[in-house]
């Protein structure tokens, strides 16, 4: 649920990202399989990418864990997901990895890093968009 | 970044993708899900 509520707000902010001379691309950790089914259920208009061993996520230092998956914040961002008209599909890939934002200017230097605390906790566009100006 | 950069992701095609090939030419706005669903 909270993957497709941070695909939503960032297929609206896309052509801002592309705007600022910038792509976007998203990147998973399900089998590739379940990674094109997802994609075009949400008709991405930005790359998807899968990483299934998420050696990517480790070394971008991203979270994972119980406590960040099911805690207090995770049920009241859940309830207000849900509030928005979002619903939990099955999960494909690690139920308990956290995501994360990195802002890369060409060539590797790193402008913006967002390592969410827990499910549902992503970054201000505005920051992304901050980051890229 | 070197670190990250190194590591590979599969596309949706199955063939592989090296990060840092991502952001060679533009900028980049990497977004990590937790998972597809």
């Amino acid at each position: 649920m909270f993957c497709r509520q941070q695909v939503a707000q960032l297929r609206d902010v896309v052509g801002d990202i592309r705007a600022r001379g910038a792509e976007l691309v998203v990147v998973g950790n399900g089998r590739v399989e379940q990674a094109r089914q997802f994609a075009e259920e949400q008709a991405l208009p930005f790359a998807l990418y899968t990483d299934p061993t998420r050696e990517s996520y480790e070394r971008a230092g991203l979270r994972r864990g119980l406590a960040s998956s099911f805690g207090v914040g995770v049920v009241r961002r859940g309830l207000a997901a849900l509030r928005e008209g979002y619903r939990q599909g099955a999960v494909q890939g690690d139920p308990l990895q956290q995501g994360g934002v990195l802002v890369v200017a060409p060539g590797g230097t790193v402008l913006y890093q967002y390592v969410s605390e827990e499910a549902g906790d992503h970054p201000p566009i505005d920051a992304i968009l901050r980051a890229l100006t | 970044m070197e670190a990250l950069g190194d590591i590979q992701v599969l596309a949706l095609d199955g063939s592989r993708v090296g990060l840092a090939s991502l952001w060679r030419e533009r900028a980049l706005v990497l977004v990590f899900v937790r998972h597809f669903g």
